[in-house]
């Protein structure tokens, strides 16, 4: 009996370790098989403004994950609705992820739309898709992932996002 | 022991499974099927070495999708082909078809539908030895439905090489195809032409007549990005030779298109005939230098600024430096006034140096596509915070709160007080600093002229207005005879030093206003502060305390100084009425019966502000606003602001004030009459009879 307690408390305590261990060093997010229901992986990503986040920041807010280019017509059609959204929706935070081969482009987009960006949208120049592909495995745009306040994937929307207009 | 293995045999199983699932997931997140697909012909069974030989790469894109032309409009990307070239082997660029206007609400984009042919040639070397001509490549291209798929494939071409015979030309009906939908080359001669207002675009082109009849209905395909809005319609005016094409200038900076040189365009027609032209850029604002006046004009602005740079001199920024600098020549001996001759040169030098170094600034912010004209160096609060303190240190200096000897600025003591030209150089340079506030009659003219002209005349005008600033005193030097002109030295020069430090600080004062108008109330905290640090700092130095104290100090300062510059940074003032374009159009449009009137000031603008307290606030200009129910927009040019800039420039202006008023619509026609502009000097009564000419004329 004595050597089940001991055998209980070792497997709680190389749990407890293990879940430390996870939740000091999470793991690299795979998100081939992401789908609705499942957890998001942490990552982190950098601002075209050189601010530095991780996705776990924003965990109690709920969080659009937007793929999207200036060369892809729908994207740019969808984008000012988006920011509008991000407007009306100061709670939600909205990681714009931008798959534009040079920074030049996703500029030249921002000056020929002359709106300023809600500080709660965050413009992402993933230049090498390391986030677009790897992670999310998006081949297409715009796609978007909406993600619950516990970073759990509520909806996946390929092509452009109704929700933006409110449909 | 065999269950052990049975466990392990699990692990294998849903280990491998796993991956197999894996993989098969990973497959199904790549799109399975591409949308395009491409094939490539070439045109000849064999190759010679030396030959140069066309291939045909042709889209296969799916229905209701649509690829990318070289300019694809408002958004997309053309379609790429990078080729692993042999040696000995070159291959031309991707010629493209004729491409669509393809709507994706609200955008216009430049594109293929169907099975587009792509034409590329490919040269072989004359000492080329392979048995055959082998090339691979990747072709990537950009597929949109209502989403977008970069797509991409390997292609490959292997033709044998012979030596002995000349090919068999091969795929002849496709290759006709392709030919009949490119482009055709021309050497027609074409120009482009900006408008003033930088909105419209002019293609002058030189079209043989037998071509003019296909000429009324025409798509044009810029290869250039930018150069014309894609969704701007293109309106046709044929001459006897030159067909003009007006159309909607796109959204690239103009210095930018300028520095394309020339750019190439596929010019469609009605009949469905495409034909590449290419056209100049012409470096100039066109439609004021074209039907301008020319040489009577330019005479005529370089004398306007040769007297607004005299009159300048009166301005109360100004007017002490230059009467100090006058009256050191009084005190000179005889032997003295043979060196007056080279303080005149230096101090002319220094002046005009510095007019030409704001001439240049100016042209190079032009060039780069920046909205400004004169007073463009007030819009910037460090400049206004520069000026204010050098204003006030100058006042200072005149109060005789400290003196300045052997210094550069020498601006009360005598020229020959053992320091050299160099010193009236820089009193030139001090003279222009503290000018750049002030704006004097013909001044404005001049420098609005100047802006619309090339770079050499806009720099000739500014040198001619340094010219005016500094010819009294370079004729007090250069003619010694006119120095009798001048009081004789006595103590009233010392009193008369002083009293020229009020018309400083009353400079430096209004500057401080303008800073507080562009900054908020915070930035005179930061205005006075640094005058009195700058005070101390003076007093130190008037007390002999130690040059490591000041030296410290005047460090602090600046790193202060440095430190809470963002609190200059600018705040928005929303009026009651402001001026936007757009807002200006919707009013005209809304209100035809009732008239508008546009005020364009700037709390820099002293004219503009005596308008509006002499004039606009005049009981009897407000009365007859209220009769005549005129709605009043007001645009505020203290800050940057490109739009009121193309506004003013609109009217011929480059600075404020500027009065528009535009009168009610006819009643039958719907069409308002031309708008009137109103004088830089305003009276109530100028105001009243503009109000109500129009109505006594129509009546």
């Amino acid at each position: 009996m004595k050597k089940y307690i001991i055998i209980a408390i070792g497997v709680c305590v190389i749990w407890a370790i293990g879940m430390t261990y996870r939740t000091m060093f999470p793991p690299k997010a795979d998100f081939l098989l992401l789908e609705q229901g499942q957890i998001v992986g942490d990552f982190s990503f950098e601002t075209i403004d050189g601010d530095a986040y991780a996705l776990s920041d924003f965990n109690g807010h709920r969080v659009a994950v937007h793929f999207w280019a200036s060369w892809c017509p729908p994207c740019i059609v969808e984008f000012p609705h988006m920011i509008e959204y991000a407007r009306n929706h100061p709670d939600i935070r909205i990681i714009a992820v931008s798959s534009d081969r040079t920074r030049d482009a996703m500029d030249r987009f921002f000056s020929r739309l002359d709106m300023k960006m809600p500080s709660n949208m965050m413009m992402v120049h993933d230049q090498n898709n390391h986030i677009t592909q790897t992670l999310f495995s998006v081949f297409q745009l715009p796609e978007t992932f909406m993600l619950s306040k516990d970073g759990v994937l509520d909806n996946h929307i390929k092509g452009p996002a109704l929700l933006w207009t409110g449909n | 022991m065999v269950r052990f293995r049975n466990i392990k045999g699990a692990v294998l199983t849903a280990l491998l499974t796993g991956l197999v699932m894996m993989g098969i997931s990973s497959a199904q997140a790549m799109n399975p099927l591409p949308n395009v697909t491409l094939d490539v012909f070439p045109s000849q069974s064999s190759v010679q070495p030396g030959d140069t030989f066309d291939i045909v790469i042709r889209q296969n894109i799916r229905d209701n999708w649509h690829t990318y032309w070289t300019n694809p409009g408002d958004s997309g990307e053309p379609m790429a082909i990078e080729w692993d070239i042999p040696q000995g082997v070159d291959v031309g660029p991707i010629i493209e078809p004729t491409p669509h206007r393809i709507s994706y609400d609200p955008l216009i984009n430049f594109g293929h539908k169907g099975q587009p042919l792509f034409v590329q040639s490919i040269t072989i070397s004359p000492d080329y030895e392979g048995s055959s001509l082998q090339l691979v490549g990747q072709a990537s291209w950009l597929v949109c439905d209502e989403i977008c798929i970069p797509e991409y494939q390997d292609i490959s071409l292997n033709i044998p090489v012979n030596t002995a015979t000349k090919g068999d030309v091969i795929n002849q009906a496709l290759f006709d195809e392709a030919y009949r939908n490119l482009p055709q080359s021309t050497n027609w001669q074409g120009h482009i032409q900006f408008d003033e207002d930088a909105k419209t675009i002019a293609l002058n082109i030189d079209i043989p007549a037998d071509y003019h009849n296909q000429m009324t209905d025409v798509t044009i395909f810029p290869y250039d990005w930018g150069i014309i809005d894609p969704q701007s319609d293109v309106m046709a005016d044929i001459g006897d030779k030159t067909v003009t094409f007006t159309a909607t200038k796109g959204n690239r900076d103009m210095a930018d298109i300028i520095a394309l040189g020339t750019t190439d365009i596929v010019l469609q027609t009605n009949g469905g005939d495409a034909f590449i032209i290419t056209l100049d850029v012409s470096p100039v604002a066109t439609q004021t230098s074209s039907t301008g006046t020319g040489i009577g004009e330019f005479i005529a602005m370089a004398l306007a600024a040769i007297l607004g740079g005299l009159i300048l001199n009166l301005m109360p920024c100004v007017f002490p430096i230059l009467s100090m600098k006058a009256l050191s020549l009084v005190q000179l001996s005889e032997t003295e006034r043979k060196q007056a001759v080279k303080h005149g040169m230096a101090y002319s030098a220094g002046v005009i140096l510095s007019f030409a170094f704001v001439a240049l600034v100016l042209i190079i912010l032009k060039a780069a596509g920046a909205s400004i004209g004169w007073g463009f160096q007030l819009q910037n609060p460090y400049v206004v915070v520069v000026l204010i303190v050098t204003l006030f240190i100058i006042a200072m200096n005149l109060f005789g709160f400290f003196e300045i000897r052997g210094q550069f600025a020498g601006i009360g003591t005598k020229l020959t007080d053992g320091h050299s030209p160099k010193s009236s150089f820089f009193t030139g340079v001090l003279a222009t600093l503290v000018a750049t506030p002030c704006s004097a009659p013909f001044m404005a003219s001049a420098i609005g002229y100047a802006l619309t002209q090339s770079a050499f005349v806009a720099l000739f005008i500014f040198i001619m207005l340094g010219v005016g600033l500094a010819l009294p005193f370079f004729i007090l030097t250069i003619i010694p005879s006119t120095q009798k002109l001048l009081p004789k030295p006595g103590a009233w020069m010392e009193t008369f030093r002083q009293f020229l430090g009020f018309p400083m600080m009353a400079s430096a004062v209004w500057l401080l206003w303008v800073l507080q108008q562009q900054s908020g109330d915070v930035a005179i905290l930061y205005g006075l502060g640094l005058c009195l640090i700058m005070t101390l700092i003076l007093w130190l130095w008037k007390r002999n305390i130690g040059h490591n104290v000041i030296a410290g100090l005047s460090v602090v300062t600046l790193i202060l100084a440095v430190w809470y510059a963002p609190l200059l940074h600018k705040t928005t003032h929303i009026n009651h009425i402001v001026f936007t374009q757009e807002t200006l159009n919707q009013t005209l449009l809304d209100n035809p019966d009732r008239p508008v009137f546009v005020n364009m000031t700037a709390s820099w603008c002293i004219t503009c502000l005596v308008n509006e307290r002499t004039s606009l606030s005049a009981s009897s200009v407000k009365d007859a606003m209220m009769d005549r129910n005129v709605i009043y927009i007001k645009g505020d040019w203290t800050n940057q602001n490109p739009e009121i800039t193309k506004y003013l420039e609109s009217f011929g202006r480059n600075g404020v004030p500027l009065y528009i008023y535009y009168d009610v619509a006819d009643k039958d026609t719907g069409i308002r009459p031309q708008p009137i502009m109103l004088p830089q000097i305003l009276t109530p009564n100028i105001v009243t009879n503009t109000l109500y000419r129009q109505t006594t004329e129509g009546e």
